[in-house]
């Protein structure tokens, strides 16, 4: 017992959880604009192009005599799930290619590239592994800035611009006939999505951050009634599962990354359990839910 | 360019020669259109023939390849021109059935955002309510609009485009799964709108309900304008309660696009 205090007391235990926590609560604040856009497998995508960023990140590392061969990784993921996020979001909105294929080059693409630019730069596919499967353990003050620094963009844009967002993701084409600056909202979406990508690469991976985006949301759909509802209900699901999975993983060791995406699938499935039972209690009250319109 | 007819407001919607073509496919071919403030005007046509691509064009949201659209008199190129709150809109497809439940009053307040408008104020959800009101819907304002019937859904999307107030009102098959009793409960809707000397572009298939309320029609076939002015009264069929101007008979005909009316 006296052990568990000892390491809750750590710098190192702190700065993961509080990683854990604010990428927990904003992941699915942009997850629920992804759902809402039939986009929920954007952010796999992203992630994909994000490990080429990774890979570039080293090379120019590598090439630069950086001190440390990843000084350059993040920043690297930042720029290429940002142009992987907008050319997503160009091919959709001109709708030529379907998005599903737009997508799938960009998984292969990107996990290729990686790998061939890892080697390049002098390195092993090995390298790419906490990028991959995150590395929560090893959150530095440095990593801690970044990320609350992104997610304070994400919350900001997310929720500061929910209205506008929801409108343009809802219906896109009465959005515009409002005037509303269609293109330029559906940009932000994409690069709130990138920056969402890479600052929950740290906690979950590059391979399971689309987990955390979408899982709560999935989850909050399930019991709510409003947007508004969907994506608060979505962000304390998304920050309990962070919290919780990273504790469970200073009692036993396993990979804070997927036992968080686990536990959430698992909240998920519990909540699909026990949905009817809530329906039943809540359906005295209002009309009879109807068929799907 | 009439733009400054001295005295006169301005058109609603203006098309000078435009064409259309998305894909090497031309939509639309020449097309000249003038509505004039207070009309309330039909667009048919058979499906395919080009009605919907009108409205968008109309509203700058398919690439014009020629000619120009203006409303109220700013052409839809330059978006930051256009008076996007004086007009409303009324989609075809009911695109709102995502994934993600939101309540048929989140549908609506997006109708009071706009160019500078991204937030909501504290007096918007009234006004929302009072449109939803205005449509007999306000009783479903809590409801997720993913769980509507055809005919609640639609009207949720007109209070969505009336809770703008709107000088233009374009409504784009606002008939489409709604049934008898609400389709002529909207025409009585539209009616008042339109002598509260809003202008009035709907695009149908039948003239229905609204036959007593319109002005003029204005039918496509093949992406041209093949008639602009009376309504076609011809073949007139009585069926139940009211009249069914079957405008795909009377002008429109493509035989393999006929459909089955009720």
């Amino acid at each position: 017992m006296t052990d568990v205090l000892a390491m809750l007391s750590t710098p190192l235990f702190q700065r993961a959880l509080l990683a854990a926590l604010v990428v927990g609560v904003s992941a699915p604040v942009v997850g629920t604009f992804l759902v809402q856009r039939r986009l929920s497998l954007l952010g796999d995508g992203i992630g994909h192009v994000a490990l080429t960023g990774v890979a570039l990140g080293w090379l120019v590392g590598a090439a630069t005599g950086a001190a440390k061969a990843d000084a350059f990784a993040i920043p690297g993921a930042v720029v290429a799930a940002i142009i992987g996020a907008v050319i997503i979001e160009m091919v959709r909105s001109r709708g030529r290619t379907s998005g599903d294929l737009a997508l799938a080059l960009l998984f292969y693409g990107g996990i290729a590239g990686g790998v061939v630019l890892i080697g390049l730069a002098g390195g092993t596919s090995a390298n790419l592994m906490s990028y991959l499967f995150g590395s929560l353990a090893t959150v530095g003050t440095g990593d801690l800035v970044a990320t609350l620094a992104m997610s304070a963009v994400i919350l900001a844009v997310g929720l500061g611009l929910r209205t506008a967002l929801f409108a343009v993701s809802q219906d896109e084409e009465f959005a515009r006939s409002t005037g509303l600056p269609v293109t330029a909202l559906n940009v932000a979406v994409a690069v709130v999505a990138a920056l969402t990508v890479t600052v929950s690469m740290r906690v979950v991976g590059l391979l399971l951050v689309s987990a955390l985006m979408i899982v709560p949301v999935a989850t909050s759909q399930l019991v709510a009634r409003s947007f508004r509802q969907t994506m608060t209900i979505a962000m304390l699901i998304g920050g309990v599962a962070c919290v919780g999975g990273l504790l469970v993983t200073f009692t036993v060791d396993l990979a804070p990354g997927a036992v968080i995406v686990v536990l959430a699938i698992a909240i998920y499935a519990g909540v699909a359990a026990l949905r009817p039972l809530w329906q039943r209690a809540a359906a005295p009250a209002g009309a009879s839910e109807g068929g799907q319109g | 360019m009439q733009l400054a007819e001295a005295g006169t407001a301005l058109d609603p919607i203006q098309l000078d020669s435009v064409s259309v073509a998305i894909g090497g496919n031309t939509l639309l071919t020449d097309v000249d259109l003038q509505v004039h403030p207070g009309e309330a005007v039909a667009l048919l046509g058979a499906n395919g023939s080009g009605k919907s691509t009108l409205i968008r064009a109309a509203l700058g949201q398919v690439p014009v390849v020629a000619g120009e659209s203006r409303l109220f008199g700013a052409p839809t190129r330059e978006n930051s021109r256009v008076p996007w709150p004086r007009i409303g809109y009324v989609p075809q497809r009911l695109s709102a059935a995502s994934g993600v439940p939101a309540t048929s009053l989140e549908v609506v307040e997006t109708g009071l955002l706009g160019r500078q408008r991204w937030w909501l104020r504290r007096a918007d959800r009234e006004r929302a309510l009072r449109a939803m009101d205005q449509l007999g819907v306000a009783n479903l304002a809590h409801r997720p609009f993913g769980v509507l019937s055809g005919g609640q859904a639609q009207r949720v999307v007109i209070a969505r485009a009336l809770v703008r107030d709107p000088d233009l009102l374009i409504l784009d098959e606002p008939l489409a799964g709604v049934d008898l009793l609400t389709q002529s409960s909207f025409a009585a809707l539209l009616s008042d709108l339109h002598d509260q000397g809003r202008t009035i572009v709907m695009v149908l298939h039948e003239l229905g309900p609204f036959a007593q309320l319109l002005d003029r029609a204005v039918v496509l076939r093949a992406g041209r304008i093949i008639h602009d002015g009376d309504l076609p009264r011809d073949h007139v069929h009585p069926h139940g309660a009211h009249d069914h101007l079957h405008v795909e008979h009377a002008l429109a005909t493509e035989p393999q696009t006929q459909r089955s009316l009720p």
